[in-house]
């Protein structure tokens, strides 16, 4: 076990390719890594250079062909199916551009799903504290499909509010935003870090929201170029 | 190709598993619909060969017709062949009865009978006679020896004074069996010594005819021909023997057809059923698809084309494959029915025989047509809905990237909090229709099963055998009513000479193991309501030790068995009432009681009315006290001795009593042993047979739980990936599909054990009433219960398990990006 | 501990006791039972053999004793066992009471026994789970003592130890585990502040130098030869501009190194935002109107948001004075205020040099100036955007920066209505 623990996160080599032959797509191609706990980290590059792969790699979505991932020091990638899933809802908040809400709960349930899933009562007055604080307090019953884009990502970020995740992976979170409703977004994601502790890694190609963060890490052609 | 079948066939290769599923159930709609009536047919084929085989082949017979009307006969237009026999006399032979009969060729044929060497008779002292019939003259001799042969010649309507004479053999027959054990022969005869015995004007032959069958006559339209011929030439109804088994064997019976119609119907219901369900389940899957077609420039009719089509490709590969299974299939259940049944009848073992060197041909071209025509049918009619649904899409709904159906709301109340049950039953209410249809269709074919298993296991053979038979062996004089062969064996006859007497009774009570021997007696009645023509009826003396039971089994009305012993009341029995429905309780019978030569006047009064078991009966419907019946007649009118043993089945005992029964002649045994046999090897068949056509029905039923729940998982891809995501482990994805199943399982038993629990009753009640399998007392079918819900737990147990596998065999991101 | 596994062996003393009690009088109530079916086939007999009923009797009471009666009576016996075998085999009788009786006792025995195991194995199980846990409990009070020494990173492999497999000691292992990664954070950032500390006394020091650097050499001319009146005076003024420009940087570095330290807490009140933009712009203005760039501000209406007016001010300055230091002359300088649902936008728009896009993550670090303004006359420290940003997002607010479509630069800050108290950033609570 790594006992540096201000690196939350650590990629040791990590190398993930799609296709084979002629069409081999190197999404990932030996990429190491290391992401300080308590930071807003971004991650630019150009669409194609394997950002969001590296991200769910990161995420445990996805399996890496070769390489390892230490989150809290720990091989997520050597634990068992159980125990990466228990390890994800405890430890990880995605907030995707798209597909973040279950299509069939309304909002306060998807918020108190990850603690249901984990057999935790939510405790009803932080969970409407949470929803005031991203400003949908009236729109508890609400379906996502009633819901606009701005406000579904907020539903996600106060999903990421309500478990502390120790490590928030969002990927272009705001892609589909208009400039105000970006803001706002980021602003909430902003207060995760500084108000909760928690680590942010974000992908973006905005150059306005790279300001914001603590770090930027360039990645092009599935490497890291620059950080 | 056009566009539309590309397309359809595109489809197909594209949903695999849903394509999968509803082949496999095509497949086997095709499958029973083809077996169901090959099996049928195949069964009634055999069983006419085999009738044809055994059963001579004459339609009627008419006795004491003469010359001069047989050439009239002859001549008639629907007479197609005819022959004649004539029975001229028998041996003088003490306790063997060896007949001497002459018939023409063609009568031989009719009778089936086949010389086992040598030739017929043409000489006036040629004789065919058997090896037994040498053994009984204590003569030796073999083709073209002389025997002398002591005889006596029906003259003036009785045996006359016996005559010798020296014959040659010209032939042999074979012995039977039963001519062996009860030493009767026949010996065959010239026409010219016929002719030379009897006086002309006293000779009378027997008409043996076969009626043409152009136009494919029924059964009753041979008879009516029968009737009018022998109408035609003075023939008397007395005189006239149809033989009926014959012609049933030959000629259709109508009334298994509709008996066929319905299994077929509800094979192909259930068939339209799952396959309707299936495509009902996936069609908000391929909305999407539909729309984009749609906005392509698809018209409606050639979506609904591309529906069909994609049905019918399937049909085309799944029924060729029924129909090609279906064969081997249907000619192993014939082979296995012949491997059940009773072997030892000689008609078992012919039918058999045919079968298996194959000269009856089970396969006929026109049922594989008709299988595939009605199966192909039930596909377009369970694809008009579907068509239907698909083409109503509208372009811009499926153009959506979610499902946005036509019931979503924009606001719902929700759960305070969570857990995987509660999100599994979100997942049910939000799709009740879908639970709906699979669980009601699932359920239809349960309870159908536990119907038939609640009659099944009612029908128990040791009851069944217990209520035909009363004692375990029953030995009773030999009675025939009508046989002009044999006068004396009428039962008002047999009452002045009655075999059934106290030494009998002795003799069998002195054998090891009989612990008593019980005697019934049965009085002959006619009389008022009763039709004279058709119909016989007794009074049936029931002994004492019977008391309690007469006296419980009384349904209407109250008498004890002191009242029953002054032979003025009677209990009737329900199967009475069949024929005669208006006979209640407190009516006066006037009847007239035969016993031996004399008969009597006698009122007597329906005291009650009571349902016995056709054991105790008999067929004697009028219960009273035996004292009361033996006093009203003075002749012996004992008629059954039932044994009772100590064993069900003691083979030396039954030897014993076979034994006495063969030595005296002139009585017949019935055995418990040989009821339970019957009942258990029919029984096992039947309900062999009905199991097995459920099983097929549930499989197919099955199939659409399966459907079911593969849908739920796919339409859920997506979300399921993402609550993966944020953390649902794999465990609690097995148990949320795991309680979904539970969820079909649970609403399918309960409705099939308790609907079919609660309908096997009343069907027990029908079977009671008309005899069937002689059911008389209810059971529940636990076993049917138990191994239902196990096998359909286990189904879903391993659904889920093999499911969430499946699920999980994509990583995560690919099944939240990619799962389209 | 040993008074708890007193107590626990009594109360396994007790279950058996009772256990015993009641098997006992089981199989007492059986032999009565069996004893009196026996008197019963006894009296049977005696009845249908009332012949018999002498020898029949003694017959039964002597098989009861043991051996030595049998001895001296043995002929009687005899003949009258003999008797009792015959009658008994016909009827099917076994008399002898002794015979079942053993069986009975070997039934109790047994019966006793299995009792004794049974209890045995469920202490012997007890014991063992009990063992289990202490071991776990040491396990746990040694992790703890190597807390207290200092060694937070140094679990025990409670993943793949059946012993800890439980679902709640994997729970508490868990948090021990992050209990020692948040003390080792804790102690990590106070390493990191004192060497943050130390480089900011190095990065004042070096700031300070250049201008003093100058100082000293401006004096040491003016005091080395003699000078002429006028050049004296260019001298002073030389000096005088420069000990502005030290006083100036020492404000921002005293600003800054209190801000980094903590000495100073923001104090958010609900205050006008109107107030705080007006402040603001009002400090900047002598320096605006100096260049001839005009300062719009566009507030459709007051917000009243929760924010220390003081230092939030100051961000704004400090953005302001950027943009105003970078802007060429008679150009506009507008400050939009926009409402949004949680958040205050406040948009501060330029029309100055712009801001290169590579520059754009540097120009909040400390002491950056971007290459563009190096090359300006103006002066600048450079650390104005690194306070502003500090402030800002102390409060939970954010500040961005993007390229006008055209010429200039757009500052986007936002602060939120009604922030919650910040709370010191190494603090987690999950």
């Amino acid at each position: 076990m790594k006992t540096d623990s201000s690196k939350i996160l650590v990629l040791e080599d990590l190398v993930k390719y799609y296709g084979s032959g002629e069409s081999l797509v190197r999404a990932v191609d030996h990429t190491s890594l290391e992401i300080e706990r308590g930071k807003f980290t971004a991650i630019v590059g150009r669409s194609g250079s394997g950002k969001s792969t590296l991200l769910h790699l990161i995420g445990g979505l996805d399996r890496p062909d070769e390489g390892k991932v230490w989150i809290e020091g720990k091989d997520i990638f050597s634990l068992k199916d159980d125990r990466l899933a228990e390890f994800r809802r405890k430890k990880i908040g995605f907030i995707f551009q798209d597909f973040n809400l279950i299509p069939s709960l309304n909002v306060w349930e998807n918020i108190v799903l990850p603690l249901g899933l984990d057999n935790r009562k939510p405790k009803k007055q932080d969970i409407k504290e949470v929803i005031s604080r991203i400003g949908l307090t009236d729109k508890e019953e609400t379906m996502p499909n009633a819901l606009s884009g701005g406000q579904k990502q907020r539903t996600a970020i106060a999903r990421a509010l309500v478990t502390r995740p120790a490590i928030i992976l969002a990927d272009e979170p705001t892609g589909n935003l208009d400039s105000q409703t970006e803001l706002e977004v980021m602003s909430l994601m902003k207060s995760c870090v500084t108000d909760f502790g928690q680590t942010l890694v974000m992908i973006t190609h905005d150059e306005m929201i790279a300001q914001m963060a603590d770090r930027v890490i360039e990645v092009a052609d599935g490497k890291v170029v620059n950080c | 190709m056009k566009m539309t079948t590309r397309v359809a066939f595109d489809n197909m290769k594209y949903g695999k598993s849903k394509n999968i599923l509803i082949g496999i159930a095509i497949f086997l709609t095709t499958m029973l619909l083809f077996i169901v009536p090959t099996v049928g047919k195949g069964f009634i084929d055999l069983q006419f060969a085999a009738t044809n085989e055994l059963y001579p082949s004459w339609h009627a017979l008419y006795r004491n017709v003469d010359s001069d009307t047989a050439r009239q006969l002859a001549a008639h237009h629907d007479i197609s062949r005819y022959g004649l026999r004539s029975d001229a006399g028998y041996f003088n032979l003490k306790d063997a009865r060896i007949s001497m009969m002459y018939m023409d060729k063609v009568g031989m044929e009719l009778y089936r009978i086949n010389l086992a060497e040598g030739q017929y008779p043409q000489e006036e002292d040629e004789i065919v006679i058997s090896p037994g019939i040498l053994h009984e003259l204590g003569q030796e001799g073999g083709i073209g020896d002389t025997i002398t042969v002591p005889y006596q010649i029906f003259r003036g309507g009785e045996l006359d004074l016996t005559q010798e004479k020296n014959f040659r053999i010209c032939g042999f027959l074979k012995d039977s069996d039963t001519g062996l054990e009860q030493r009767t022969y026949t010996s065959l005869i010239s026409e010219a010594f016929l002719k030379e015995e009897i006086p002309g004007e006293e000779l009378s032959y027997r008409f043996l005819l076969q009626i043409k069958d152009t136009g494919d006559p029924t059964t009753d339209d041979l008879e009516i021909k029968i009737n009018n011929i022998a109408k035609q030439f003075g023939i008397p109804e007395n005189d006239i023997n149809i033989n009926s088994d014959y012609l049933m064997a030959n000629y259709v019976d109508p009334s298994t057809l509709p008996a066929i119609v319905i299994i077929m119907a509800i094979i192909m219901l259930a068939g339209a059923i799952t396959v309707y369900s299936i495509y009902y389940v996936s069609m908000s899957q391929r909305i999407q698809e539909f729309g984009k077609l749609k906005a392509i420039g698809a018209t409606r009719r050639q979506i609904r084309q591309i529906v069909l089509r994609e049905g019918l490709c399937i049909a085309a590969l799944a029924i060729p494959a029924g129909l090609l299974i279906g064969t081997p299939v249907s000619k192993a259940i014939l082979k296995a029915f012949t491997v059940f049944a009773n072997r030892d009848s000689q008609y078992m073992s012919v039918l058999t025989e045919l079968l298996e060197t194959g000269k009856v041909s089970i396969c006929s071209w026109w049922i594989y047509l008709l299988a595939a025509i009605v199966t192909l049918g039930t596909v377009y009619f369970s694809l008009v809905r579907p068509m239907h649904v698909a083409a109503k899409v509208s372009e811009v709904e499926a153009m959506r990237m979610q499902d946005t159906g036509k019931n979503r709301k924009s606001c719902r109340k929700g759960y305070e909090y969570l857990s995987v049950s509660r999100l599994t039953w979100r997942n049910l209410t939000q799709n009740k229709r879908k639970c709906l249809i699979t669980i009601l269709s699932m359920a239809a074919t349960g309870i159908f099963l536990m119907v038939v298993a609640t009659v099944t296991s009612c029908a128990n053979p040791k009851e069944s055998a217990g209520s035909s038979i009363v004692g375990q062996y029953e030995v009773s004089p030999v009675i025939e009513e009508n046989n002009k062969e044999h006068p004396e064996r009428k039962w008002t006859e047999i009452q002045k000479n009655n075999p059934m007497d106290e030494t009998l009774k002795n003799q069998i009570e002195e054998l090891p193991g009989v612990d008593r021997v019980d005697a019934f007696t049965n009085i002959q009645v006619t009389g008022d309501p009763f039709d004279e023509a058709n119909d016989v009826n007794f009074i049936n003396g029931i002994p004492e030790e019977y008391a309690r039971e007469l006296e419980k089994s009384i349904t209407r009305g109250q008498v004890t068995y002191e009242e029953l012993k002054s032979g003025d009341k009677v209990i009737i029995d329900r199967a009475l009432l069949h024929w005669y429905p208006d006979l209640d309780i407190g009516q006066k019978l006037n009847l007239t009681i035969h016993d031996g030569d004399r008969s009597y006047n006698k009122e007597i009064e329906i005291a009650a009315i009571g349902n016995y078991g056709s054991g105790l009966t008999n067929y004697a419907y009028l219960l009273m006290a035996k004292e009361a019946a033996d006093s009203l007649c003075e002749n012996n009118s004992v008629c059954f001795y039932h044994v009772i043993a100590d064993q069900d089945y003691d083979p030396a005992l039954e030897k014993s009593l076979r034994d006495i029964v063969n030595t005296s002649g002139r009585l017949e045994m019935r055995t418990w042993k040989e009821q339970y046999d019957h009942y258990k090897s029919s029984m096992t068949i039947t309900s062999g047979a009905c199991y097995a056509f459920l099983g097929v029905l549930a499989v197919i039923s099955i199939l659409n739980l399966i459907n079911t729940m593969i849908n739920s998982v796919h339409v859920r891809k997506k979300e399921l990936g993402m609550m993966q995501a944020i953390g649902m482990s794999d465990s609690q994805l097995m148990k949320m599909l795991q309680m979904e199943g539970l969820f079909y399982t649970l609403g399918t038993l309960v409705i099939s054990i308790g609907l079919g629990s609660l309908a096997g009753y009343p069907v027990f009640l029908y079977a009671k009433e008309e005899g069937l399998f002689e059911i008389t007392t209810y059971h529940y079918p636990l076993t049917a219960a138990i191994v239902i819900s196990v096998v359909l737990l286990l189904i879903q147990v391993l659904l889920a398990a093999g499911l969430s596998r499946s699920v999980r065999k994509n990583s995560l991101i690919e099944r939240i990006r990619f799962s389209e | 501990m040993e008074r708890k596994r007193n107590s626990k062996i009594r109360k396994y003393f007790i279950f058996y006791l009772i256990f015993f009690v009641f098997f006992s009088s089981f199989m007492f109530f059986l032999a009565r039972h069996e004893t009196s079916l026996d008197r019963q086939r006894m009296l049977a007999l005696i009845s249908s053999h009332p012949e018999l009923e002498a020898e029949i009797l003694s017959a039964w009471e002597k098989l009861d004793s043991p051996l030595p009666l049998r001895e001296s009576s043995s002929d009687g016996m005899d003949k009258t066992s003999q008797i009792l075998d015959r009658v008994e085999k016909k009827y099917g009788y076994s008399s002898n009471f002794l015979e079942s009786a053993k069986e009975l006792w070997m039934f109790w025995g047994i019966g006793l026994c299995a009792g004794t195991l049974l209890i045995a194995a469920l202490w012997y199980q007890s014991r063992r789970e009990e063992e289990a846990l202490q071991n776990s409990l040491q396990d746990l009070y040694e992790c703890l003592e190597q807390f207290r020494e200092g060694w937070f990173t140094d679990i025990p492999d409670y993943e793949n130890n059946p012993k800890t497999d439980t679902g709640e000691w994997m729970h508490i292992w868990e948090s021990l585990r992050e209990l020692g990664i948040y003390f080792e954070s804790l102690r990590q950032a106070l390493k990191k502040e004192e060497s943050h500390t130390k480089s900011l006394i190095t990065d004042i020091s070096h700031q300070l130098k250049t201008p003093l650097a100058s100082l000293k050499m401006c004096h040491e001319l003016a005091s080395a030869s003699p000078l002429s009146q006028d050049e004296q005076r260019e001298f002073q003024e030389q000096e005088a501009r420069e000990i502005e420009k030290l006083e100036i940087l020492l404000k921002e570095l005293v600003n800054l190194s209190r801000l980094e330290t903590n000495m100073i807490q923001l104090d958010s009140v609900s205050a006008s935002l109107k107030d705080t933009i007006s402040g603001a712009v009002s400090q900047v203005y002598m320096k605006a109107k100096n260049k001839d760039i005009s300062i719009q501000v566009e507030m459709a209406q007051d917000l009243t948001i929760t924010h220390d007016a003081k230092w939030t001010g100051e961000a704004f300055v400090n953005i302001l004075d950027n943009s105003i230091k970078y802007s060429p002359g008679h150009t506009a300088v507008t400050v939009r205020v926009t409402a949004l649902v949680c958040n205050v936008l406040i948009e501060i728009e330029d029309e100055g040099i712009g801001i290169r896009k590579e520059d754009f993550t540097k120009i909040y670090q400390r002491f950056y100036r971007g290459a563009l303004a190096k090359n300006m006359s103006e002066e600048g420290a450079g650390i104005g955007l690194y306070l502003a940003r500090m402030i800002l997002e102390r409060q939970g607010g954010t500040i961005s920066a993007k390229r006008r479509t055209g010429k200039g630069t757009v500052f986007k800050v936002t602060l939120p209505h009604h922030s919650t108290p910040p709370v010191s950033p190494i603090h987690s609570r999950s």
